[in-house]
């Protein structure tokens, strides 16, 4: 069984092992660029004055993704951030605020949050964007389904024009959107 | 008479002058913290896969 969450429902959220011990709390989603697989978390010390961590949370060593906490086995679990990604300028790579622009050129706004389908595997399949113009503007956030292979290169971030067929306003009935989204994609309907 | 009641205005200052002084550290360091911990969705092109060779590092 899948979930759809958004990311920023997963910022911040305690890290906490099956012995109750609360080692982390959530900083960054990691997210693969091409496939959109979720590969895991970045993490801050808990307190009032820890900061970023150097150890990052693989996905697969997630046990449980619940409401208040992300569960895992052990501090085990956690391994350097160097040994999940290569480079160090991360940070730079935030897609929070980066524009989305469809395949023929039109701008659907700023990306608000990421849409995160929860599973044994997760993967990102829409962003959730305030609207633009394009999109009917008046300041209301909407969520744009995503093929199953991104595009995520510079300044903006790219889907394909047919998604606009499949926009929605709330999460409730958006994984439906997303699977029909990808099957006119591939064209199955 | 006059010069006491211009220390006591002196001892005061004094007193507000060190409470602004750890309300402004205090913001800054919350603000600073705030920045440090903030989340974002980063979007990675270079990743580890277990079996590439150096990812043991």
């Amino acid at each position: 069984m899948s979930l759809l969450i958004r990311a920023s429902a997963l910022t911040k959220k305690p890290v906490v092992t099956l012995d109750g011990e609360d080692i982390a709390q959530v900083k960054d989603v990691l997210y693969e660029g091409s496939g959109g697989s979720v590969i895991g978390f970045t993490l801050s010390g808990r307190g009032l004055f820890a900061g970023p961590k150097n150890v990052a949370l693989p996905w697969s060593e997630v046990v449980g993704c619940g409401r208040d906490a992300v569960m895992i086995a052990s501090d085990q679990a956690l391994q350097e951030q160097q040994d999940l990604v290569a480079s160090h300028d991360i940070g730079e790579r935030n897609v929070l605020g980066a524009r989305l622009v469809t395949d023929t050129g039109v701008d659907l706004g700023a990306v608000v949050d990421v849409i995160v389908e929860a599973a044994d595997v997760a993967d990102v399949v829409g962003y959730e964007v305030e609207a633009s113009a394009a999109l009917g503007g008046d300041a209301r956030n909407v969520l744009i389904p995503l093929p199953d292979a991104l595009s995520v290169s510079g300044e903006a971030l790219m889907v394909p024009a047919a998604a606009l067929d499949f926009v929605s306003d709330d999460l409730a009935g958006f994984g439906a959107a997303v699977d029909d989204f990808r099957a006119s994609l591939r064209g199955e309907n | 008479m006059n010069r006491l009641e211009d220390r006591t205005v002196d001892w005061w200052m004094w007193i507000l002058v060190i409470i602004a002084v750890i309300v402004i550290a205090v913001a800054l360091v919350l603000v600073v913290q705030s920045r440090r911990r903030s989340g974002g969705v980063i979007a990675v092109s270079d990743i580890k896969k277990p079996s590439d060779p150096g990812s043991q590092s």
